[in-house]
């Protein structure tokens, strides 16, 4: 019988042990919920919203913050959708594109504070946009930041906003992304000179001629009361602070790389609540720390302008500062060289001016500004070139019924059949919202009625729009024809993107994402659809999509 | 109860019966004269008989398909089972066994609600060796056949994935007759604990989901795919029986 008790102590042993083994826990992922990345978005232009997902060339990013990771949705064919996961780090900060939808860059802030040398830094990672996502580089950080600004030039990222007991607001670090494959990024770290401001606002500018040197960009940091200018050709070279007049606060800062023979590269700078435009032009260098010099000319424009930017009046030259003046309804075009302001009047108290030469390819060499503004049903066409002596004539006004509050370009990195056009969007006076679609080498609109306010979205190969509101409707545009196809979806609609499918040849997916309540949760849904030649009744519907991948 | 608390209940549940086990051959050694060696004249019924069981089989599945529906790699089963041993010689005897399982497991998979539902069937002989007259060691393999059900519970209503798998147990243990009369020749019931350990496998059901109302659900719905279940693993299982002639 002793054998008998040790045989059953040894069972239970046995049991115990074979217990433990197979009390093996499951991927810790699959207990966590799913909750959408959400994100306060003030730029009405960006059809995210406040959803932190975006549209991609060759995919659509969908941030999974409670698992750190980023969900890339492709599509291997036509209607097809599959799934990447790649992590983001912890904390994530900000989740931005590059200008041209090629390239994700996500800033964590890691775990704060850092007990352990475990715990993960803060990182910014940049991941490739295309048909086979992947992170291209992973960036260390040794501080948390909160804030990460894009080069539109896609050459440089500003990462700032460091959060701490005691920080820094002028503390930035620029970072200069890799060119090429297997390029690393290398950052600089800067903390700017202050006499009390702090950074506001950043323009990183093209490449501005510098007399005496080589034709540099530089970044323009927007504070309180001056500007501090960076030679992002010298990143580490001191930076060159310009002070503003009475201390007044800058609102907008334009640029024009100079004419040769007639005037060397500037910048424009508006001031919040002042009459006074700052002009500032970049002149040969005068000390040994810079390569460049920067003399300021102060000039009243007569009224508080809302709006800046550099036109040409003539082929070759005639340089102007255009100020809109909505309070005066004119405009001021300021000569750089003499500091002189002309007065335009104008048909209507335009608030904003685009500058839209290179899109029409104007071969006359003046230029061509779009006026437009939330104030006013109007849009105008500004012939810049005879502006001198028939200043009233060189404005063709259109009633468009619309206030126009925001322009989009159409994207033309990948084909530039329709980069004459512009899409108008705002806010309509009649019960029938619009959008319109401008055609500026034949100066017409077209006028698109919609029944309700639609989130737009130009696809990355500039050939068409979608507009999407938040049921389960949304339109396809296509520009040539000008045609509007509705489709619909079984589910209300968060986000609209069409990408590139893995096959290419210009095979496209369109992607309508739903994020669905679960069990007093979240779940992710889309309905695919063919991206050239969408049909509601051929799609494809895939569920549960926060499942994909996860280990 | 939920099957997430049998899973839990199991093991204590186990080691409990096991040493009661123990601890009653313990007191039956002690009130018992010494029980004479078997033959194969003395075992009679404790040997020959009808035996009817019910108890708990908990097997270990590793199968990375079985994380959307349990938080840890236990499954437990309600375990019923008959036997009839139809052929003796000296200590050694052999029985037709069928065997019946059910059990399961559910768990939250981030939004969804997971389960799973499976139903064994089990045909097989049993190899009995009688070491004492009520203490014997059994081993058995056989095929087994198991319906299992996989529903995952979304946003879109209830998704299901059932199939029928053919399968293989492969067991050994012990069977210890609690009560009962001495003489082979009783046809009085007897009292059994069975306890059996070995490895349990099943063909894989792949995950695919399919919408358990087609109406309900959006067109053209790409079915949810969690990979591939394959339940397959070490198993215990003990039993309580009474045993007929």
């Amino acid at each position: 019988m002793t054998r008998l008790l040790s045989s059953a102590r040894a069972s239970c042993a046995l049991f115990m042990l074979l217990l433990a083994v197979g009390c093996g826990d499951r991927p810790a992922d699959m207990d966590v919920a799913f909750v959408p990345g959400q994100k306060e978005n003030k730029d009405p232009t960006d059809p995210s919203g406040s959803l932190q997902v975006r549209g991609l060339k060759g995919s659509v990013a969908l941030l999974d913050p409670a698992l750190n990771e980023v969900m890339m949705f492709t599509s291997p064919q036509s209607r097809q959708l599959a799934t990447t996961r790649l992590p983001v780090g912890l904390n994530v900060a900000e989740f931005k594109t590059s200008a041209t939808r090629d390239k994700l860059f996500v800033l964590s802030r890691g775990v704060t504070p850092r007990y352990k040398d475990s715990d993960e830094r803060p990182q910014l990672r940049v991941f490739d946009g295309g048909t086979t996502p992947k992170e291209l580089e992973n960036v260390a950080l040794q501080d948390p930041y909160n804030q990460l600004e894009v080069d539109p030039q896609g050459e440089w990222l500003l990462i700032h906003g460091s959060e701490g007991l005691v920080s820094n607001p002028n503390e930035l670090l620029l970072v200069q992304l890799g060119r090429g494959a297997g390029a690393a990024a290398t950052l600089t770290s800067k903390t700017l000179g202050s006499y009390g401001g702090k950074p506001l606002r950043f323009t990183f500018t093209s490449e501005l001629s510098v007399p005496g040197a080589a034709s540099r960009r530089l970044l323009v940091v927007q504070r309180e009361k001056d500007l501090a200018i960076i030679d992002l050709a010298a990143p580490n070279d001191p930076e060159i602070t310009v002070a503003l007049p009475q201390g007044a606060a800058p609102l907008d800062v334009v640029y024009h790389a100079g004419i040769d023979g007639e005037v060397s590269s500037l910048l424009g700078v508006q001031l919040a609540g002042d009459t006074n435009v700052d002009l500032l032009t970049i002149n040969a260098a005068e000390s040994a720390d810079h390569e460049f010099s920067v003399h300021p000319n102060l000039v009243d424009v007569g009224g508080i302008p809302t709006m800046l930017d550099f036109v040409q009046t003539r082929k070759g030259g005639g340089l102007r500062l255009a100020a809109l003046v909505p309070t005066k309804q004119a405009a001021r075009l300021i000569d750089p060289s003499s500091g002189v302001a002309q007065e335009v009047p104008l048909h209507a108290a335009f608030t904003k001016i685009r500058r839209i030469t290179n899109d029409i390819s104007e071969k006359s060499g003046e230029d061509i500004a779009l006026l437009y503004g939330e104030a006013t049903n109007t849009i105008a066409f500004w012939r810049l070139g005879i502006t001198t002596g028939t200043p009233y004539h060189s404005i063709e006004a259109y009633d468009i019924g619309i206030k126009v509050g925001q322009v989009f370009d159409i994207p033309n990195d990948e084909d530039d059949t329709f980069a004459d056009r512009k899409i108008l969007s705002g806010n309509s006076t009649g019960t029938t919202q619009q959008f319109y679609v401008l055609d500026l080498t034949q100066q017409k609109s077209f006028p698109l009625d919609v029944l309700k306010n639609l989130t737009l979205n130009l696809s990355p190969n500039g050939q068409q729009l979608w507009a999407f509101g938040k049921d389960t409707g949304f339109a396809q545009l296509t520009f040539d024809p000008l045609q509007p196809a509705s489709l619909y979806t079984e589910e209300a609609i968060s986000f609209v993107h069409d990408f590139a499918t893995a096959r290419g040849g210009g095979e496209r997916s369109v992607l309508a994402l739903h994020v669905l309540s679960s069990h007093g949760h979240s779940s992710v849904a889309a309905t695919l659809f063919d991206g050239t030649k969408p049909d509601t009744a051929r799609t494809k519907f895939y569920s549960e999509l926060e499942l994909e991948g996860i280990k | 109860m939920t099957r997430r608390y049998w899973s839990r209940l199991l093991a204590p549940v186990t080691c409990v019966a096991l040493m009661l086990v123990s601890q009653g051959a313990q007191a039956k050694e002690a009130d018992a004269a010494p029980a004479p060696a078997p033959t194969d004249d003395t075992l009679g019924n404790h040997q020959r008989n009808l035996r009817f069981e019910i108890g708990a089989r908990t097997q270990f599945v590793n199968s990375d398909g079985l994380d959307p529906f349990s938080t840890n790699d236990v499954l437990p089963q309600l375990s019923l089972g008959a036997s009839f041993a139809f052929w003796t010689q000296q200590k050694l005897s052999l029985a037709a066994v069928a065997g019946f399982d059910y059990g399961g497991s559910s768990a939250s998979l981030r939004s969804d609600k997971a389960s799973l539902d499976l139903r064994r069937f089990t045909l097989a002989p049993e190899a009995r060796y009688h070491l004492f007259r009520v203490l014997a060691l059994t081993a058995k393999v056989g095929p087994t056949l198991t319906r299992e059900a996989a529903e995952v519970s979304g946003p879109l209503g209830t998704v299901l994935k059932t199939g029928w798998k053919f399968g293989v147990d492969a067991t050994a243990g012990v069977a210890v007759e609690l009560w009962g009369y001495a003489s082979g020749d009783s046809k009085k019931p007897r009292l059994w604990l069975m306890g059996e350990g070995g490895y349990g496998w099943s063909a894989p059901m792949k995950l695919t989901f399919q919408p358990e109302s087609p109406g309900g659900v959006p067109q053209r719905l790409a079915p949810l795919n969690l990979g591939e279940l394959s339940v397959a693993g070490p198993l215990f299982r003990i039993t309580a029986g009474l045993s007929f002639w």
